[in-house]
């Protein structure tokens, strides 16, 4: 640790550490406060103090349960991407899980949907071959 | 121990909130201060003298917030103000919600856990493994810090009033 957080503070002068413990509710002895307050700028610095923490109430939420009524409309808000988010993992998975069974192929066969597949395109000319003009029989049968 | 738990956290889920939304922000502290209380839930309960097991309960939410800055980089929100302050004390809650971001972790911790979350001196020293004169000594030197800081806001801030206790804010020890 380095930095302020391993540097040992100095010790509290005696009368801001009795003012301090008071404004903090420790028990202070009454002869050691009176003498305390008595210093001009020990008083400012209670006062300060005083007003320094008023400045941290405004700053501190007051509860737990009313911050989270504060933040609940953000929480909704989350709660219905993830469901929203879950619905529409489940219906891919859903819809995954009937593609795959009606593709899975059956004793090596390939179905091959022939309704669905489009028409093919009519022949825009026509050659005709004639056997002894264009190919003869050879010993191999072609 | 379901009820002790229950108890515990009725009594010091506020002063733990107040304590971590100003060092992970607001929103992060909520779920951060469950967590406190889920461990506090799953070990052993410390002996059952009310400062220790408030003391206990802070020492866990201070290595949360350690380990939350550490783990994520994210420290408190530089302004962020929990309610809308009145227009007298809104410069010096901007200006203090900065300064404490300035401050070294260890004494925004001691300061916190006393001005926002009302712990002893005893508890503090429990909570943060120090003796009773570095509580003293730290809470001394972030005050005079602050003070430094926020000397203008301080002595120009209109606040209306100042009191020493508040007692809406008791934390039930």
């Amino acid at each position: 640790m380095t930095g302020p957080e391993a540097t040992a503070p100095e010790p509290v002068a005696e009368p801001y550490a009795v003012v301090e413990a008071f404004l903090d509710g420790e028990a202070v002895d009454p002869h050691s406060l009176r003498h305390a307050l008595a210093e001009p700028a020990v008083r400012d610095h209670l006062v300060d103090l005083l007003v320094l923490r008023e400045g941290v109430r405004a700053i501190t939420p007051g509860s737990w349960s009313s911050s989270r009524a504060a933040t609940g409309g953000s929480r909704l808000r989350w709660l219905a991407a993830a469901a929203a988010v879950l619905v529409a993992l489940s219906a891919g998975y859903y819809t995954g899980q009937r593609t795959v069974v009606a593709s899975e192929p059956r004793g090596g066969e390939t179905i091959v949907a022939v309704e669905s597949m489009p028409a093919p395109p009519r022949p825009t000319q026509v050659i005709r071959l004639e056997r002894g003009v264009n190919w003869t029989d050879g010993p191999t049968g072609k | 121990m379901v009820a002790d738990v229950d108890i515990l956290f009725t009594a010091h889920r506020d002063g733990v909130f107040r304590y971590l939304s100003r060092i992970v922000g607001q929103g992060d502290a909520s779920e951060l201060t469950q967590e406190v209380f889920l461990r506090v839930a799953r070990g052993p309960l410390p002996p059952a003298e009310p400062g220790a097991r408030r003391a206990w309960i802070f020492s866990i939410a201070r290595n949360l917030a350690l380990n939350h800055v550490r783990d994520d980089r994210r420290r408190g929100v530089a302004v962020e103000l929990a309610e809308r302050p009145a227009a007298a004390t809104q410069e010096l809650s901007a200006a203090l919600a900065e300064a404490l971001d300035r401050l070294a972790s260890l004494d925004r911790d001691v300061f916190l856990m006393r001005e926002a979350s009302g712990l002893s001196y005893d508890e503090i020293a429990a909570a943060c493994e120090l003796t009773l004169d570095a509580v003293r000594s730290r809470l001394h030197r972030a005050r005079l810090q602050l003070r430094a800081s926020l000397e203008r806001p301080i002595r120009s801030s209109s606040v209306p009033t100042v009191r020493l206790y508040d007692r809406t804010r008791s934390d039930g020890s």
